[in-house]
């Protein structure tokens, strides 16, 4: 049920920037770079934990092929809603445990094919107990203007089957009787356009327009929406229903530039897709250079979304039932909040470490008609982050 | 963009740019975790590389 991220294409091209901007203008020698990372995410009220391992191994040969290998362990545990409400009307957010182990791993491989162009290829997988995933992604890059713009295009194409515990369940379905539909898939297609522009000795830019295309089975197979009657009680639970397809645009405008105070680093991205979900986030980072190569960097994020057409926390028994339903509380509308640093140094042999913390705060702005008077039915999200990297 | 720079860049001028703090995706694991909680947590993804997946939880 956790992400694989998968090799990010600007980190591609941002990474070939890398190379050919080494301070004596020669690429630097082939040589291998770990980096493990620890981390330890915990949401307030009994909500979900998650403790990972990450480890990626990159080697740079002097011809400028990277070879990247990426594997992570999640353990999850804890609750997350379930979408049920109190049996007696009573209000209050119901919980569904949860306990799985997701392993993921990625390879990819990026190379310069001519003066101006270079390409990468990668290799996704993940397997946990309920889902799996494959995908690959190609994409390519060309140099302009004295390696001052990079032009990058990059598509990725995933393959996942969903087999929740206990069996899918038909969508839209009374619980009490839905039946058994065996496993099931999801498509996803990823098209990114980037634009990577030196601005400057101390600033630089990018530009990265996405398109993705979701196909198949997009429920939560654990998800239900409640059939309420006048005083909040449930009167049957159904399996949440949502479209098969899924379209979605975003673009992303991120800026580092260097001041004698520190470097500053403004993003906005814009995101939008047919489930009526429109998002805006803001980040502003700021990194400030001490002593002894040491580096200090707090960040701020401010992101809003509005709900998916077809969120509804629960369902009056005297409405129609809509052609999509889902109580999932990451469909609905909120603001969330992140604050956070991290804090690097520098060891003995090159060895480098980072440790940081963040505070994320979802505030739900879900309708009250919605809930009811039930307004703990969606009541946020509240979560700390710790993580440690160290790399050598 | 590309009309904004008056002047390209020399390679010799990037020792700024060389930075990590300056580099998009210079930190990609702590990017990645950073990418999981919000793709975990909220109905949007991607814009900085592959908009994601390999996950059932949104």
């Amino acid at each position: 049920m956790q992400l694989d991220k998968k090799k990010s294409f600007s980190k591609a091209a941002s990474s070939l920037l890398g190379v050919t901007l080494g301070l004596s203008g020669v690429a630097q020698a082939a040589q291998w770079e770990h980096t493990l990372g620890l981390s330890h995410y915990n949401e307030a009220d009994g909500r979900v934990d998650d403790n990972a391992v990450r480890l990626q191994s990159t080697r740079t040969t002097e011809d400028e092929q990277t070879l990247s290998l990426n594997l992570g362990i999640d353990s999850l545990t804890g609750a997350s809603p379930s979408g049920r409400v109190a049996a007696d009307g009573s209000g209050g957010l119901r919980l569904t445990s949860i306990e799985d182990t997701r392993s993921s791993g990625a390879v990819s491989y990026s190379r310069r094919l001519t003066e101006s162009y270079n390409s990468s290829i990668g290799l996704t997988v993940s397997d946990e107990n309920d889902y799996n995933h494959l995908g690959v992604n190609v994409s390519l890059s060309k140099e302009l203007d004295q390696k001052n713009t990079v032009l990058s295009i990059g598509l990725a194409q995933s393959s996942d089957s969903i087999s929740a515990v206990g069996g899918n369940k038909t969508a839209g379905a009374s619980t009490s009787s839905a039946s058994l539909i065996g496993e099931q898939d999801k498509d996803v297609t990823d098209v990114v356009f980037g634009l990577t522009q030196v601005l400057s000795k101390n600033s630089i830019a990018q530009i990265n327009y996405s398109y993705s295309q979701n196909s198949g089975y997009l429920n939560d197979p654990y998800k239900v929406v409640s059939i309420i009657d006048s005083d909040g009680k449930p009167v049957d639970f159904v399996h949440e229903k949502r479209p098969d397809d899924r379209t979605g645009n975003s673009l992303y405008m991120a800026l580092n530039t260097k001041t004698n105070t520190g470097t500053f680093k403004p993003s906005f991205r814009y995101y939008t897709d047919d489930f009526g979900i429109d998002s805006q986030t803001l980040e502003f980072r700021f990194a400030k250079q001490l002593a002894n190569d040491r580096e200090i960097e707090p960040y701020l994020r401010l992101y809003h979304q509005t709900n998916a057409d077809f969120y509804r926390a629960q369902m009056p028994r005297t409405e129609a039932t809509p052609a999509y339903f889902s109580s999932d509380y990451r469909l609905s509308e909120f603001n969330s909040y992140t604050l956070g640093f991290h804090y690097r140094w520098k060891g003995g042999n090159d060895v480098k470490y980072s440790i940081g913390a963040s505070y994320y705060y979802q505030d739900p702005a879900t309708p009250e008609d919605q809930l009811a008077g039930q307004s703990d039915l969606n009541p946020g999200v509240k979560a700390f982050l710790l993580r440690f990297n160290i790399t050598f | 963009m590309a009309a904004c720079s008056v002047s390209p860049v020399k390679p010799w001028e990037r020792g700024t740019l060389a930075l990590d703090s300056m580099q998009f995706g210079a930190f990609p694991i702590e990017e990645a975790l950073d990418e999981h909680l919000y793709f975990s947590k909220e109905a949007s993804s991607g814009g900085k590389g592959f908009s994601g997946g390999g996950c059932g939880c949104n």
